[in-house]
């Protein structure tokens, strides 16, 4: 709320976290079922080993998993925040703490005021009813009274784009569709605070645009305040008024935008052999029955005479799967796709963890830092279905001085990629 | 969890305070007071999907209700010739018919609450109870539905000179609907927090329902067991409404006050310690997928 007197906008706090904590406990096999957990007591009883603890562990060994710890900030009025941070640095989680979700473990957060998060596509929605009748279901569960909806659907429907389908049930309706109607309910919830967690990551360039000036928008002109998690940089150059910067459940930057991004950049850009991927993070928009376990990178700094990066992916799977690809996604250090390849064909015989193995040219790749998005899909006539989705899952540095340029490359002008030399033709 | 405020600049503010663990029962209802358009918006939405997931919508209830009564009077009534206390047989049959099965969908339904919903829960706030609450009020338009038809043919059955004829307890029959709703209710709220923990729980449901019916008056009056089981009997929350129903709509008796009463508080606790758990459960699921 603006100050009535004194001429200066002075900050006002709408959120204030201190000391927040958020620990998760993971490996509790023993208590999965009712039966399991009759025949550990019965074994304990008798004295005997548990058997549903794997050998070797202690018994009654919980580990713990820290997701946050120590934050503490606070969030005026009107800002606009980029949150980043690697997968599973707490993005997330920290989310769902300020959506109440699930409660923090330690610390305190206060909030003013009336927060709103846009529902993912699929969460929130009904396929039986119409787009109008998912307003309304939208609206309520965001906890939008119908007058107050009512007062506003006209303009949602006309930001979602739908009109002519407004009123046809929503299962018929695209993806692409589901994001506009639901970013729209959102935008227009009376809030306070707005939440908003990779929901741009779906749907078209032009309403990605349009949602990011509408954000702007409802911030300046009626001072909201935003919390904006992605992994898309550009768009938090283009919306954030400052940005945080989440590792291993930390902030390691709570400042300008530039700065963060600078830095997180050089966070995941950390070129190692061997990146792993706890099974218990959650993915999203994915089925999940392929996971990435873990990747090992043979030569992750390719010198002189490396053209092809080695590498081998670790993967279980939830069944045979007999034509699985990997989608192969490069980011430039400034976080601007430089382009994408698609492995052959590989596969899981069966259940269980498998590994195969791949090689990618480089040779068409100017030097530089690299990251990776790791996406396993499966085709199947017309509709391919995305297993798994890592974002910036691994990367790679370029250190070879390429073949004459006469000048030097620019990439900011000319992009990573160095098609093949043009030919003379006489 | 919240509370309203005053700032130090006047102006009221909406203050959510969010702690390590923490809110009271008391918050709890008040806050379920304001989602009371979010319970109105899931019936409403479990309505209108109930029409369009059906070939004949409403229509198959009353036709599934007509079905599984004229077996059960088949069965139950013709071959193993059970006695009615002189109420009409199909009417008789049809009255434990949609009372039972309007608790086990109610709690069948209320079981799945965080199995069901949980990639919304994982998602945005909102009082989890609003779940449970508005499955049971959906499953009363289908217990509406066939409970309007049980009543045409009651009349009917009057006009026909069956010489049944309701006592002026009739007027205690919402009150019968209401402990059915909200038992279901509760022992689904279990069953849904136990099932956070214990997955393999949910196969059980089923099974002990089974049990359940046959050891409640649904396909027999309670005058076909041996007097001394039946004090026992009517212990089972369910048994004195199912057969306080019949009585007091088909004349065969008084109805079984004690009983009742009883069984009011037993529906009570066991809806309370449901909310407790419940309570329990909504926390520690989102911890544990």
């Amino acid at each position: 709320m603006k100050r009535e007197n004194g001429q200066e906008k002075t900050a006002n706090p709408v959120i204030q976290i201190s000391g927040v904590g958020k620990t998760y406990r993971l490996g509790r096999i023993g208590s999965a079922t009712l039966q399991e957990e009759f025949q550990s007591w019965w074994a304990a009883r008798r004295g005997e080993q548990d058997p549903n603890t794997r050998i070797g562990q202690k018994q009654s060994g919980e580990k713990e998993f820290r997701a946050l710890q120590g934050i503490t900030f606070d969030v005026d009025e009107g800002e606009r925040i980029g949150l980043i941070g690697r997968n599973g640095a707490g993005k997330s989680t920290l989310l769902k703490l300020l959506s109440r979700v699930t409660a923090p473990s330690e610390g305190e957060i206060r909030i003013w005021g009336r927060i709103s998060s846009m529902l993912e596509v699929g969460t929130g929605f009904h396929g039986e009813l119409t787009g109008r009748e998912n307003i309304y279901l939208n609206g309520a569960i965001l906890g939008m009274k119908q007058r107050e909806v009512d007062e506003r659907i006209d303009e949602i429907i006309q930001f979602s784009e739908c009109e002519e389908f407004i009123d046809t049930p929503v299962k018929r309706y695209s993806s692409g569709m589901y994001v506009k109607l639901a970013f729209a309910v959102a935008a227009y919830l009376n809030a306070d605070i707005f939440l908003m967690d990779e929901v741009l990551a779906v749907g078209d360039m032009m309403f990605q645009k349009k949602c990011l000036r509408k954000m702007r928008e409802i911030s300046e002109d009626q001072n909201k305040t935003i919390l904006y998690v992605s992994h898309n940089m550009q768009t938090i150059r283009e919306l954030c008024s400052r940005c945080i910067v989440l590792d291993k459940g930390r902030v390691i930057h709570d400042g300008g935008v530039e700065e963060g991004i600078s830095l997180y950049m050089k966070d995941i850009l950390e070129v190692k052999n061997v990146y792993e991927f706890p099974e218990e993070e959650a993915r999203r928009n994915v089925t999940g029955a392929v996971r990435i376990l873990r990747v090992e990178v043979e030569n992750p700094v390719l010198g002189q005479e490396d053209k092809e990066l080695q590498f081998r992916i670790f993967y279980s799977a939830q069944g045979a799967r007999p034509g699985l690809h990997l989608r192969f996604t490069v980011h430039n250090s400034e976080d601007a796709v430089a382009g994408t390849g698609v492995s052959e064909a590989f596969r899981a015989e069966d259940e269980g963890v498998h590994s195969a193995g791949f090689s990618f040219d480089t040779e068409m790749l100017v030097e530089g830092e690299y990251s990776v998005d790791l996406a396993v899909v499966e085709p199947r006539g017309e509709v391919q279905t995305r297993h798994e989705y890592i974002q910036r899952a691994m990367a790679f540095r370029i250190e070879r001085r390429d073949r004459l340029y006469r000048v030097n490359w620019v990439p900011r002008q000319w992009g990573d990629v160095r098609f093949p030399d043009l030919r003379v033709k006489e | 969890m919240d509370r309203e405020l005053t700032d130090s600049k006047g102006q009221e503010k909406h203050v959510t305070v969010i702690l390590p663990d923490k809110s009271f029962l008391k918050e709890d209802l008040r806050e379920l007071w304001q989602y009371r358009e979010l319970i109105r918006m899931f019936v409403k939405r479990d309505f209108k999907t109930m029409y369009a997931q059906t070939v004949l919508g409403p229509a198959w209830f009353i036709l599934t209700t007509l079905f599984s009564s004229s077996v059960m009077t088949l069965v139950f009534g013709q071959i193993a010739d059970i006695e009615t206390d002189g109420a009409p047989q199909f009417l008789f049959y049809m009255a434990g018919n949609i009372l039972w099965s309007n608790f086990s969908g109610c709690l069948t339904g209320t079981a799945g609450t965080f199995t069901a919903n949980a990639r919304l829960m994982g998602k945005v706030y909102f009082p989890r109870l609003c779940v449970p609450i508005s499955t049971v009020l959906s499953k009363q338009i289908r217990f509406g539905i066939q409970a309007a038809l049980f009543f045409i043919l009651y009349l009917w059955s009057v006009w026909e000179g069956s010489g049944i004829h309701p006592g002026w307890t009739a007027l205690l029959t919402p009150f019968l609907i209401l402990e059915i709703m909200a038992l279901a209710m509760g022992c689904g709220i279990i069953v849904a927090s136990l099932t956070t923990k214990y997955r393999d729980l949910a196969v059980l449901i089923n099974f002990g329902l089974q049990i359940w019916m046959y050891i409640t008056p649904v396909v027999y009056p309670l005058s076909q067991i041996p007097e001394k089981w039946r004090g026992i009997m009517m212990l089972n929350p369910m048994a004195p409404v199912v057969e306080s129903f019949r009585r007091i709509w088909f004349g065969t008796g008084d109805i079984p006050g004690g009983y009742l009463a009883v069984s009011a508080c037993v529906t009570l606790v066991i809806l309370i310690i449901g909310v407790a758990l419940f309570r329990r459960a909504q926390r520690s699921f989102m911890d544990t997928i």
